[in-house]
């Protein structure tokens, strides 16, 4: 036993004739000083933001992308929700003006990524393994491989999920939420993160309203609830309809992105 | 289940920060999460312990101090309690508000010992 202290530590005794009988090892602490080792407390204040280094990597894209007066649009959305067909639909007519870039970002395979290129837009696959969202590094090591002409459209394909993109700036000029007929008008209230985090909302599937009980007020009003500055389109990416909104809208902000440059 | 990424995102800094001081280990760290910020507290306790695995925050404990939703009424001036990012202006039933308060993730202080 220790004499000091008096703990029952016998099995710990370094049997050593360099050793006093009471310098041994324990791993308890004490408040008293003695010849053992012992553990010091302190609390550091720290007072940092958790999503620190995912919001300056964003604002380092932001500003890259700024420079070079591109246009970047991160796409959110529920598995499903139509994000890759309305891109196959709009890129052709976007290209015809400007070059186009995508970021598609899956768990796994490159399916989409296969799927985006045959229009012509030069096109990185990022999947993300295990994680349910895109965070701003992958975007920063995508737009490096993707070498990005200056005056561009750059369109992020987020990883199929309602709730965790809502949480990661990817540097995007601005972010669409995109929600189909077939989820329900109760997604607003039941995903507000989301909604609160986007610009834009495109209500796709459209062409499904007279078979389903979808309330598109609802829906609406529902979101503008939680984002009044929210902009809606209302599309069909099967029959296109209503996707000439939005490629104007893209190739509109851009040209008034451009109007916006002052030239010496 | 974003949690995952929240709970690595503060091992790695709380990492660096212990760097500089020699830490044996952390004990716990304090969390200010607000009401609002779309962090389910329930799944980051669930992620805790797998994050730290294998790090100084090996067995630490993650506290929270939870920060109380509040919005200003853009329409009436007002401010008020918001609980739900859906939440109108008690007021005026406006929906032009403004969170104020509510959407904090914030690493506060650690316990290090060394």
């Amino acid at each position: 036993m220790c004499a000091t202290c008096g703990c029952d530590h016998d099995e710990m005794v370094i049997k050593d004739s360099h050793f006093d009988e009471d310098e041994h090892l324990h791993d308890h602490q004490h408040d008293h000083t003695h010849g053992h080792d012992h553990h010091h407390h302190e609390t550091v204040e720290m007072e940092k933001d958790v999503l620190l280094k995912n919001n300056l990597i964003a604002e380092r894209n932001r500003g890259y992308l700024e420079a070079k007066n591109i246009l970047a649009f991160n796409l959110v959305s529920s598995p499903g929700a139509g994000k890759t067909s309305i891109l196959e639909k709009i890129i052709p007519d976007l290209l015809k003006k400007f070059p186009v870039y995508v970021i598609e970002g899956d768990q796994q395979t490159t399916f989409d990524a296969a799927r985006i290129e045959k229009t012509g837009a030069k096109t990185v696959q990022v999947n993300t393994g295990k994680g349910c969202h895109l965070e701003a590094e992958m975007v920063n090591q995508a737009i490096k491989r993707l070498r990005l002409a200056n005056n561009s459209i750059l369109l992020i394909e987020n990883v199929g999920n309602l709730v965790c993109p809502a949480l990661f700036d990817l540097g995007e000029t601005k972010r669409i939420v995109i929600y189909s007929v077939p989820e329900g008008d109760d997604k607003p209230l039941k995903y507000p993160h989301i909604f609160e985090s986007s610009d834009l909302c495109v209500i796709n599937k459209i062409d499904l309203l007279p078979y389903l009980d979808f309330n598109i007020r609802k829906a609406k009003d529902d979101a503008l609830r939680i984002n009044h500055h929210l902009e809606f389109f209302e599309t069909s990416a099967r029959d296109g309809s209503g996707l000439e909104f939005v490629t104007n809208y893209f190739l509109h902000e851009l040209e008034a992105f451009q109007k916006e440059i002052v030239i010496d | 289940m974003h949690e995952l990424s929240i709970a690595q995102n503060i091992v790695e800094l709380v990492t660096e920060e212990v760097a500089k001081k020699n830490a044996l280990k952390v004990s716990s760290v304090l969390l200010e999460v607000g009401e609002l910020a779309g962090i389910e507290l329930d799944a980051l306790d669930f992620a805790w312990e797998p994050a730290t695995q294998n790090t100084l925050l090996d067995h630490s404990e993650l506290k929270i101090e939870p920060v109380k939703g509040k919005a200003h009424c853009r329409s009436c001036h007002h401010d008020f309690n918001m609980t739900d990012l859906f939440d109108i202006c008690p007021f005026c039933q406006s929906f032009d508000n403004e969170i104020v308060e509510g959407k904090e993730l914030k690493i506060k202080s650690i316990d290090i010992e060394y």
